[in-house]
């Protein structure tokens, strides 16, 4: 990849620094009304990906640096784990920072598989993400168990005069997804006229 | 010409965004033409020498010293040479607005 006539290689990053790179990626569409973060964030995200300082790329010509993050981010895309569709929005914390979120992802590594902090931050992303997709999963599977031997778990329905098994809640990302079935219907049931499907639905087809 | 750093690219972009005519044109120099002719009809011609400072990096008086086919023509070659169709569509995609 050339940025301002010099050679850089784009090559896949170890977790640490792709945590980084998708911190600096949510400001960059963060900044779409201001043009110095907007140039910042995109400076830093390549700054990160090549090791090197801002200043040696903050005069390049704009489409090599945007060609370049381009580059940068495909060959740094993860697979899609569910746990990263997960619809929850993200409680603030008194105890969070800039930064925090690679310390949440190691501490959570080293306590359930012992690795040192290295060899976490040089995992592939994707490895990465899908284990800490199992600890989440092995977490709310004993929460569920904890759950449903207390008390909590059976409120009192007065309606019908017992207690009533109440599931702990899953995470979005967890829940059973459901389809609508495809189902046939007789022909006699359908409706007379011109059906337009709201899949179809475009300025040709609405009626006049 | 020295095409423009991000930052400036961006800058182009809040000059002459809002001249960008909403049609799409295949003819890179009839679109161009029609930033010109938007640019006219709004009567910002301080935004047209804005936009040629910063894709130039001149002063206004290196500018005041071209005829008017000569800025025009140094205009289309600037936005050529900075890519702004691609700038739109980057800024487009990005949903940056200034």
């Amino acid at each position: 990849m050339l940025i301002s006539a010099t050679e850089y290689a784009v090559t896949r990053v170890g977790l640490r620094k792709w945590l980084e790179l998708e911190d600096i990626k949510s400001r960059i569409f963060k900044a779409t009304d201001n043009r110095d973060l907007l140039a910042d964030a995109m400076l830093s995200y390549l700054s990160v990906a090549f090791d090197i300082p801002k200043q040696d790329i903050i005069d390049a010509p704009w489409y090599e640096v945007i060609e370049a993050y381009i580059e940068v981010d495909k060959v740094n895309q993860c697979k899609e784990f569910p746990v990263l569709k997960g619809k929850e929005k993200h409680e603030e914390y008194s105890w969070d920072y800039d930064g925090r979120t690679w310390y949440v992802w190691a501490n959570a590594l080293a306590k359930n598989y012992g690795w040192s902090l290295e060899y976490i931050a040089n995992l592939d992303p994707n490895d990465a993400i899908a284990l800490m997709q199992e600890i989440y999963v092995d977490e709310q599977i004993d929460k569920e168990w904890t759950w449903g031997l207390s008390e909590m778990a059976y409120p009192y329905n007065s309606t019908l005069k017992k207690s009533e098994f109440k599931p702990l809640p899953r995470p979005s990302w967890m829940q059973k997804v459901y389809t609508v079935p495809n189902v046939k219907i007789r022909k006699d049931f359908v409706p007379v006229g011109n059906v337009v499907r709201l899949g179809d639905w475009n300025e040709t087809a609405k009626p006049s | 010409m020295k095409p423009l750093n991000l930052r400036n690219a961006l800058a182009l972009y809040d000059v002459l965004g809002k001249y960008v005519p909403k049609e799409t044109y295949e003819d890179g120099l009839e679109f161009v033409g029609k930033i010109v002719e938007n640019i006219i009809s709004a009567n910002k011609h301080k935004d047209f020498v804005m936009a040629l400072l910063l894709m130039t990096n001149s002063s206004k008086e290196d500018l005041l010293t071209l005829d008017g086919s000569n800025t025009v023509s140094l205009f289309i070659e600037c936005l050529t040479d900075n890519k702004f169709m691609d700038l739109l569509e980057f800024c487009r995609k990005v949903g940056y607005h200034g």
